[in-house]
């Protein structure tokens, strides 16, 4: 609502570039005060502050998307991503290195092969060359 | 050009073997995306959606198409087999369907599933072909008064029909509406809450933005749940090709559910808001209070697979009119369909049937063979795709998510909007975990521009007076059915009538529905 403000609202005759954000969010202010003072039944809702160890793996995969991020200009897109598939794989439950390394590998390749050499789509390389 | 020649160009057009080939790829993997549980047709559509990037747009609207009417196929098939419903519009068929199952008439409920879905298929393609071109002519009399005024119907009808409640979905809507305020302004060209990035400057992306808040979060969701899952599903067998052709008792039993589905499911399509959910339900709901014998219902009766599966296609069928003849998406598969057309530099409208009859007698063609091709090619591999199911969701999962980032960069080569991929991501997760509808998001953010925009212009037309907005005879009707809507909702939440007692019963099945699923 600030950079709203701050964008100029003009008049409702003649509205400047923040008026529509502005009673946006106005509104969306109001109905969230509305929807405090009336909830809905959540089961789901309540569980989720109650019960947050439960989503312990989300905060796992948040990590390791935020740090994915971060080295793919580093390591480029290939190694990023196959450390990737394997972190996600171990973390989906599979035990052991075996299964997610060829998973990790078998995506890899194949996006290689389909995006690099078919489609002529360049994925950018790292310090590595890769 | 008049309705016979446009279905037979349509067909011309579709009859080719890419648009052949891209109407098979979508019926196909749509089948698969609506068997594993957790992926709706939105999801899948989401997924896919980087595939059409290098096609053209009619190969694109076919695939996008036959991936909705085949997710809502699939579903069913493991709904009934199973007890797993695919997607949260088969949640329904699983209180008869897997009960025939366990009476060893899965083969019928099967096959009535898929003759119910080809049948309601293709009546909804019919009153596509026939409702869509006038609906289109009248439509060239909107002006940016109508629009505006349309899109606050289409809003206030989505709010008012969806699962959760309507002031929730409302802050849905705003929250999509705001996303869209970001970057440069339509008329003055301002950048607005751009904070100095330059990726920010053309606004937020649509692909990193569907593709997190229905592919990431369904994984998340799906992982942080998936230990509590684990076993609970038993495959059965799977019944034999001839076993699934239902006996004479059975389609005297479902003829009258089949026709009376199609028709609610087509009726609710056409709503902006009408999703197959509610279409399935709905005339489930009708099939057990007209019933002779409703105290059957929930032991096995053919007719509660018979109808809501053919309200759930004739929904999906229904749900192309708004948007291939006024651009107005009335539920989220229907937003990405617009995405993926404003992609190919196409804007679905009045205009569409008239500038570009290639995609839309294309599509409604595609609709009658990519009915045929379901069910010629669904009841030999029902077996295959319950096999799918065994697929391990450690890999199944990881791979979606991968899915996600290529196709998310593929489109636009920019890590910035990889970040935002995963923020859309966790901020659907979060709002999903929170019981909010991602739906009305979607919906605010696609038609967000063009409701600003054709207020401030309506508002400039008229020298800055707001007679404009309910001096045309559109615009007061319009208007007047935002303020019914509006008013039954104020009505059903202060005094509970018959009306918002069922409508609030019918609310609390679909939330548990989708909760289930």
């Amino acid at each position: 609502m600030w950079e709203s403000w701050r964008l100029k609202l003009n008049d409702i005759y003649d509205p400047g570039p923040g008026f529509a954000p502005f009673f946006l969010a106005l509104s969306l202010a109001v109905l969230s005060v509305l929807a405090l003072i009336f909830p809905a039944p959540q089961k789901k809702a309540a569980a989720f502050w109650n019960d947050w160890q439960k989503g312990q793996s989300v905060i796992y995969i948040f990590v390791g998307l935020v740090v994915y991020l971060c080295l793919f200009k580093i390591l480029g897109f290939y190694i990023d991503t196959f450390l990737l598939m394997v972190f996600l794989v171990r973390l989906s439950g599979e035990k052991g290195y075996r299964l997610p390394i060829l998973v990790a590998l078998l995506t890899v390749g194949i996006t290689y092969i389909v995006f690099h050499k078919l489609l002529f789509i360049p994925f950018p390389t790292g310090v590595l060359g890769i | 050009m008049d309705i016979l020649q446009g279905i037979v160009s349509g067909f011309s057009v579709c009859l080719e073997p890419a648009k052949l080939l891209a109407c098979f790829f979508g019926v196909l993997v749509g089948t698969a995306m609506g068997v594993l549980p957790g992926i709706g047709p939105s999801g899948a559509v989401a997924l896919l959606i980087p595939l059409t990037f290098h096609m053209d747009a009619a190969s694109a609207v076919i695939m996008i198409a036959g991936i909705y009417y085949g997710t809502q196929y699939g579903g069913s098939t493991t709904s009934i087999l199973v007890n797993v419903p695919g997607e949260a519009s088969s949640v329904i068929t699983c209180i008869e369907g897997y009960q025939m199952t366990r009476q060893g008439r899965a083969g019928a409920a099967l096959g009535i599933s898929a003759f119910g879905s080809f049948i309601a298929g293709t009546i909804g393609v019919v009153g596509l072909m026939l409702v869509s071109p006038p609906l289109a002519e009248f439509a060239l009399k909107f002006g940016p008064p109508e629009i505006f005024a349309l899109v606050l119907l289409a809003f206030t009808l989505v709010a008012f029909l969806s699962s959760g409640s309507m002031i929730r979905s409302l802050m849905m809507v705003l929250l999509g509406l705001l996303f869209a305020t970001v970057g440069q302004e339509a008329i003055s060209a301002i950048p607005r809450f751009t904070f100095g990035s330059v990726d920010l400057q053309s606004g937020l992306d649509l692909v990193p933005l569907i593709m997190g808040l229905f592919g990431i979060s369904e994984v998340l969701l799906s992982l942080e749940d998936m230990k509590h899952e684990e076993g609970e599903a038993t495959v059965r067998p799977t019944p034999r090709l001839w076993d699934l052709l239902p006996n004479r008792q059975d389609w005297r039993d479902s003829a009258g559910p089949i026709g009376r589905g199609s028709l609610i499911g087509f009726i609710i399509g056409l709503l902006p808001g009408g999703t197959g959910i509610i279409a399935s339900f709905a005339s489930y709901a009708i099939e057990k209070r007209i019933s002779k014998h409703p105290e059957r219902f929930g032991t096995g009766v053919i007719e509660g697979v018979a109808g809501p599966e053919a309200a759930n296609n004739g929904a999906a069928q229904g749900a192309f009119i708004p948007l291939l003849t006024l651009g107005i998406p009335g539920n989220a598969v229907m937003a990405l369909t617009l995405g993926a057309l404003k992609i190919h530099g196409i804007i679905p409208g009045p205009f569409l049937i008239k500038e570009h009859p290639d995609i839309f007698w294309g599509v409604v063609a595609s609709m009658y063979i990519g009915n045929f091709l379901l069910l010629v090619l669904n009841l030999p591999l029902i077996g295959m795709w319950v096999r799918l199911l065994k697929v391990r969701t450690s890999i199944l999962y990881p791979m979606i998510i991968f899915f996600c980032i290529i196709g998310t960069f593929s489109v636009s080569n920019s890590l910035f909007d990889v970040g935002a991929l995963f923020f859309f991501g966790f901020l659907g997760y979060v709002l999903r975990r929170l019981n909010f509808d991602l739906a009305p998001l979607i919906l605010g953010f696609i038609l967000g521009p063009i409701l600003e925009t054709s207020a401030r212009q309506a508002l400039i037309m008229s020298g800055g007076t707001f007679g404009i907005f309910y001096e045309s005879t559109i615009t007061a009707v319009l208007l007047g059915l935002t303020a019914v809507v509006l008013g039954t909702a104020v009505y059903s939440a202060t005094r509970k009538g018959k009306l918002s007692k069922g409508l609030e019963a019918l609310k609390k099945e679909m939330a548990a529905s989708e909760e289930k699923t």
